[in-house]
Formats: C-alpha cells, sequence, structure tokens
C-alpha cells in the first residue's frame, strides 16, 4: 500500500493533527508528512525523490523546511507532521539549503538543456528557476557517464542527466516488481543501471519515464518529436481496456496532431499509473490513421449530405429485415440515442448483434491495471441492449450468423481501436458480401468502398460521454476539439436525423 | 553440481542464513567470492541469483560500491602500499611513483604488461615501520623506493605457481 493510500485510510480513522504552514492553520491526519501536508494548502515544497506513490527515500535533500523550535533544517518529505506545529517553507535558511542542494545536482548534470527532450517539464530546471543560484560557482570538471541507452522498448536512458532520486528503483522494487534497477558505483561515479545485458520489458515501463524528475528516462515513442509547451491537455479515461484508467491526451492544437497519454491520479481506479499499451491509444486519433469523409458506394460524399443519405438509407429499409452490429467501444450515450432513433425511424426494433474480437481472453487481469477485455464499454453495452430488453447474439470474426438473418440492411458501429480485434480485414470482407451496409468506423481499409455508406466516426478524445468500466463504474470522456473540423459525432447524426423525420 | 565450489557454496549458504535479511550477507558473500576466486566475474553475481536468490542488482550495486572489491582479472603480484598519515610523511608517494615509473619501463622495455600491480590503500596497523606494503599476503616494512625495486625483482624472478591467464572480457566499472 502506498503512502498516500495509508493517509487515506488513516483520514478515516484517526484523529487529526493541527499545525501552521507558512501561517497558515491546516488540520491532516496523524502519521501525514510535512510534504503531504503543505501541498494541501498550496505550499510547494520543491522536491525530487518523493513521490506520493512510492516509499519515502528522503536522499535529495532538496525539501527542507524551518520547524520552529527545530536548531536544524529538516526534510519535509521523511518529517511526520505534529500537534501545534509550524513549519516555514519559505524561510530564509530553508531557501538557502535549497539553492546549495540544487547546486550540488548539477555538480555534474549536463547543462545543455536545448538539446534535452525533457526540456518545460524538468523538475530541475524548474526549481533552479524557483529557488537556485543562478551564477554557479562550480570549477570542477564535470564526470561523465553513458548517454542514451537503449535499455527497453519504450526506454531510452541517459545516466548523465540522472539526479539519483532512487524513485524509478523504487517504482521497480515496489509497483511493477520487477527490481531491475539500481544505483552502482558511489559517491560522483554513482550511476543509475542495469544487469549489463537486461532490459526493462514490462507492460508499466512508461511510467518511469513520468515519474523520473529530469531528462534521464526519456520515451522512445515521443522524445524529440515536440516540444512539451507546445502540448495541451485533455483529461479523459483510457480507451485501451475494461479498466478505464484516469488519463490525459497531450495534443498540439495548431498541429491538430497528438503525441501521447499520462495517468492522472485517481485513487478509484488507476492510482498514479497507468499501462504501455494503454499509451498507445492516441495513435488512432491522428488524422494519418482515420478515414476523414464519408463515402457512397464508393465515392466521397460531402458531410453536409450524409444526415439524407442516412435517413434514405433507413426510411428504404422500413417494414424490412434490419441488422444493427455493435463493438463494445462506444459510449452509453452513443448505444442508448443509435437504439432508441433507429427504432423510431424504423417502427420496429432491428436484430442485434454483438461484435467481438476473434480472440480475446475478456476475464484475463495481470494483477495491475491491464485486464483482457481490450474494449472499454463491454459493460455499457450489455447495460444498454439490457435496458432496451433487446438479446443479442455475439459474433466474433465468422459473420455466419448475420448472414443467416438474411438482412435487407446492416448497421455496423465498428471499432475504433482496431489493434484489440487484431486483424479485422476478414470481417469486413465478408461485410461488403451482404446487401446492403451502413459502416461507422475509422478504418483505412479499401473494403469499406464496397459499403453503401462508409461514415468517419469521432474517436473517444473527440466525444463526451461515459463507459461503464468492468465494475460498472461510470468512467467519464471529455471532448477536445475534432482532428477533423467537419466531422459529424454519432450523437449529431442521429438527432439530425430523426428531426428531419419528424417533420 | 552448483557454479561455485562446494566448499564456496557451504560458506555462501552460511552467510545467507545468519541474518535477518538476505541482503545483509553480500558483504561477507562477495569476500568469500573475491578469496576463492580472486575477482569477481558478471557470471559470479548472475549465479548468486539464480542459485541463492540474491537480486543481482542488489549485488552489484554493493559490488560497485566497495572499490577493494576486484572486478577484473589480477596480476600474480598484488602491490599494496600504504599512503594514509604516517607512510605518507615518510614517503609513501614517492615508492608509489617510483614503481608506477618502473612499470611504464618494464611495458616500452618488453611491450608485454609487467606481472604485478600497484594500489594505494589505506593504513595497516603498522605505522611504527612506515612505509608500509604487501605484496600478495606479505608483509614489508620500510618500503623506501629502494626496496620497493628490489622486491620486485625478487618476486618477479620467482618461478610462478600457475596463475590464471585467461583473459576474461569484463563490463563492471571498478569504481575510482
Ligand atoms: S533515472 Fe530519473 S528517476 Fe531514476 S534515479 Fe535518476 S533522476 Fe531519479
Ligand atoms: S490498464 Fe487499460 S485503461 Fe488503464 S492505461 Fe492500460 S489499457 Fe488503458
Ligand atoms: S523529497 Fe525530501 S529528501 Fe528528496
Ligand atoms: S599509516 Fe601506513 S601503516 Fe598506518
Amino acid at each position: 500500500m502506498t503512502n498516500t493510500e495509508n493517509t487515506l485510510n488513516a483520514e478515516k480513522t484517526q484523529n487529526l493533527v493541527n499545525l501552521t504552514i507558512d501561517g497558515k492553520p491546516v488540520s491532516v491526519p496523524h502519521g501525514t508528512s510535512v510534504i503531504e501536508a503543505a501541498k494541501k494548502i498550496g505550499s510547494k515544497i520543491p522536491h525530487f525523490c518523493w513521490h506520493p506513490g512510492l516509499s519515502v527515500a528522503g536522499v535529495c535533500r532538496l525539501c527542507m523546511v524551518k520547524i520552529e523550535g527545530n536548531p536544524k533544517l529538516q526534510i519535509g518529505c521523511n518529517t511526520q507532521v505534529t500537534e501545534g506545529m509550524k513549519v516555514e517553507t519559505k524561510h530564509q535558511e530553508a531557501k538557502e539549503a535549497q539553492k546549495w542542494a540544487l547546486e550540488f545536482h548539477l555538480v555534474n548534470h549536463p547543462l545543455d538543456c536545448p538539446t534535452c527532450d525533457q526540456a518545460g517539464e524538468c523538475k530541475l530546471q524548474d526549481y533552479y528557476m524557483q529557488v537556485g543560484r543562478y551564477d554557479s560557482q562550480v570549477n570542477e570538471e564535470k564526470v561523465l557517464k553513458p548517454k542514451a541507452l537503449d535499455v527497453g522498448t519504450e526506454l531510452i536512458l541517459d545516466t548523465e542527466r540522472c539526479i539519483l532520486c532512487s524513485r524509478c528503483v523504487r517504482f521497480e522494487d515496489q509497483v511493477s516488481k520487477t527490481s531491475s534497477l539500481g544505483i552502482f558505483n558511489r559517491g560522483d561515479h554513482s550511476q543509475i543501471g542495469l544487469i549489463p545485458g537486461r532490459r526493462i520489458e514490462h507492460n508499466y515501463s512508461y511510467n518511469l519515464v513520468d515519474i523520473c524528475p529530469v531528462g534521464a528516462f526519456t520515451a522512445r515513442d515521443f522524445r524529440f518529436k515536440c516540444r512539451v509547451w507546445f502540448l495541451e491537455k485533455t483529461k479523459t479515461t483510457c480507451p485501451g481496456c475494461s479498466t478505464g484508467c484516469s488519463v490525459s491526451v497531450f495534443g498540439n492544437k495548431m498541429e491538430r496532431e497528438y503525441y501521447r497519454l499520462k495517468p492522472e491520479v485517481d485513487h478509484e481506479v488507476n492510482g498514479h499509473w497507468m499501462c504501455d499499451y494503454g499509451r498507445k491509444m492516441y495513435k488512432h486519433c491522428n488524422a494519418s490513421a482515420r478515414q476523414s469523409v464519408p463515402q457512397k458506394n464508393g465515392t466521397p460524399v460531402d458531410w453536409n449530405r450524409i444526415t439524407n443519405e442516412l435517413v434514405q438509407e433507413l426510411t428504404k429499409a422500413r417494414n424490412k429485415k434490419v441488422a444493427l452490429v455493435l463493438t463494445p467501444q462506444y459510449t452509453n450515450e452513443e448505444y442508448a440515442l443509435v437504439l432508441s432513433s433507429i427504432k423510431q425511424i424504423l417502427g420496429t426494433t432491428p436484430t442485434v448483434f454483438i461484435w467481438r474480437p476473434e480472440t480475446e481472453n475478456p476475464t484475463e487481469f495481470d494483477g495491475v491495471l491491464f485486464r483482457g477485455d481490450h474494449n472499454a464499454n463491454t459493460k455499457g453495452l450489455e447495460r444498454a441492449l439490457s435496458q432496451a430488453n433487446i438479446q443479442a447474439e455475439i459474433i466474433r470474426g465468422n459473420i455466419e450468423p448475420l448472414k443467416n438473418a438474411n438482412p435487407d440492411l446492416t448497421i455496423v458501429l465498428g471499432p475504433e481501436i482496431e489493434m484489440a480485434y487484431g486483424n479485422i480485414e476478414n470481417t469486413l470482407q465478408s461485410l461488403s458480401k451482404l446487401s446492403n451496409v451502413v459502416y461507422f468506423g475509422v478504418t483505412l481499409s479499401d473494403t469499406t468502398k464496397q459499403f453503401s455508406l462508409t461514415v468517419p466516426t469521432k474517436v473517444f478524445v473527440e466525444k463526451n460521454g461515459t463507459y461503464l468500466n468492468y465494475n460498472s463504474m461510470p468512467r467519464k470522456l471529455i471532448a477536445n476539439a475534432p482532428v477533423f473540423s467537419q466531422i459529424m459525432g454519432l450523437d449529431d447524426m442521429f438527432a439530425a436525423a430523426l428531426q428531419r423525420i419528424e417533420q | 553440481m552448483g557454479y561455485f565450489s562446494k566448499e564456496l557454496t557451504k560458506i555462501i549458504e552460511g552467510y545467507i542464513g545468519r541474518f535477518e535479511t538476505k541482503r545483509s550477507s553480500i558483504l561477507p558473500i562477495l569476500h568469500a567470492i573475491q578469496d576463492e576466486k580472486d575477482w569477481i566475474r558478471d557470471e559470479d553475481v548472475l549465479a548468486l541469483e539464480s542459485e541463492f536468490n540474491l537480486p543481482a542488482v542488489d549485488v552489484r550495486e554493493v559490488l560497485t560500491f566497495y572499490t577493494m572489491y576486484r572486478t577484473s582479472p589480477v596480476k600474480p603480484y598484488r602491490i599494496e602500499i600504504c599512503n594514509s598519515i604516517s607512510c605518507w610523511l615518510r614517503g609513501a608517494d614517492k615508492t608509489i611513483e617510483t614503481l608506477e615509473n618502473h612499470m611504464a619501463r618494464w611495458k616500452q622495455k618488453t611491450g608485454n604488461e609487467p606481472p604485478f600491480e600497484v594500489h594505494a590503500v589505506a593504513c595497516l596497523g603498522m605505522c611504527g615501520h612506515a612505509p608500509v606494503a604487501f605484496v600478495n599476503k606479505d608483509r614489508h616494512l620500510n618500503v623506501t623506493p629502494e626496496l620497493a625495486l628490489k622486491l620486485v625483482e625478487q618476486y618477479t624472478s620467482k618461478n610462478l605457481a600457475k596463475v590464471e591467464s585467461k583473459q576474461e572480457t569484463q563490463n563492471v566499472e571498478g569504481g575510482h
């Protein structure tokens, strides 16, 4: 159990301790550290090695605070609050100590921030701006260490930039339980590293990049692609599996390009972490990976004609056999709207099929976060169908049951994250043999040219709505502006279609 | 058959059971390995992990922290000269310098590595006879530069017991 969880549990059962920090009164549970208490009232104490999701190491000596009655400064991360304590985080003495601590951290640190990928979100840079000495007095030559080491599929390591905070070592020991990192040699030759020939290969390795306060661990997937100050984040939910971790998606507004995902702290679901599979969830959102314009029998159709086309297809199918194929990757709201509007337009309920990955192991769980159900909203789809009183048949790869229903019109809500389905080409091929198919999805496959209508869909980061995770807990999606400015969501399209019918 | 010799295995097992945490046994275990094998190889570290469940990273952390563990092949004669305060005052640095120059000349003249190595070490507890030196496990007192050169001559002309000649690749850095 992490410290924060400890504190959270403590909050429920134990008495509060009252103290003042920078003159402000604050009450926190017994056992809270000064650094956590200060955070509560917005006093930010500079720190490298302390991390709320890991054990306390107390090695960077940056988080110095002045405590009344104490002859010496104390480290805020490893000092517990006591009743009546008076803490000053901005005391001249504390600032002086932080200044010198930073100076020592920089003795052997390369001073080439312009070529470092961490610049802009580097704690060493940030704190130096805040409490540094500015005019360095260091004459000693720097100790040089290995750089740009290939230490894992996701990771590049620059041991020279490392400030030896040991966060990564503790992460490997306590969270991923792989214990692959150590600090070798000693003194100013100390070096973060692995046993020669070994690598960091597990599904949580990208978290090392997040917790490393400097540019020592960088992500192979992200480094040198974009300066971080060009990125804006959208807080939302990862669509990678049925866990539904809280994440931020980082995109460059001007380029309309997404670059990465990072976890958001969420004690109920993912704590401080997310998995490496989830980190890929930006790729399918970018323009080059998805279909941009609707097609009618293979020829592009303008977006403002799409509602018409949809209404036409649906009204033609009145009193005929209609099949609806759903995948568990849409939002609760989309399912409800699509089911109700199709029923309203047709006057009858269509035959519903659930299209799931050909091979999957949905009950699998890795014990940390990642679940074998690589669909974000399996539970939401189940609930939407049962609320609409619909029994649906599951199809995987083989669409025989759908064929046997012999539908005159088949509406497919294809997967957004096709990776979860392995290869969907075979299924698309078989669908194209049906008489009349309207396909919603992101796929770039040419097979969609054979469908009556193919409509690109929004991706998760462009939608507002909810998923239900494996535990039926609602997980919120928050929309960012879409990559294709004209794109219509399912909600817009079906709402417009309904209106058209009612007129 | 285990990786280590029967005797060494027994020693290692003894240390592992002796302390509250397994990690605490790393220091004496490494000494035991060094005593038997002269220097500690990457393979030894890996074997401690696979056979005794001591995490290789932990072992390597300890191994590289202390400079008295040897992580590269040793030469037949290891000359350790004390350069702590008493020996230093009585000219230990001169002795060390003389030997280092002698090594360089040896290399130049013969084109071969000399069969000895020179290390400055901390107080050997015989300050009354400073400067003090060890050649392998033999103690020598009042080691002036002249005596040092004589010692080298005496030792290197001896017929050596067969020493390990295999040059093994190693990538552990030996600290400083
Ligand atoms: S690599 Fe980063 S996280 Fe690890 S010890 Fe160095 S600075 Fe800390
Ligand atoms: S565990 Fe699932 S929801 Fe969490 S980051 Fe990984 S793929 Fe995304
Ligand atoms: S954060 Fe307290 S010593 Fe590093
Ligand atoms: S100082 Fe050299 S033996 Fe003590």
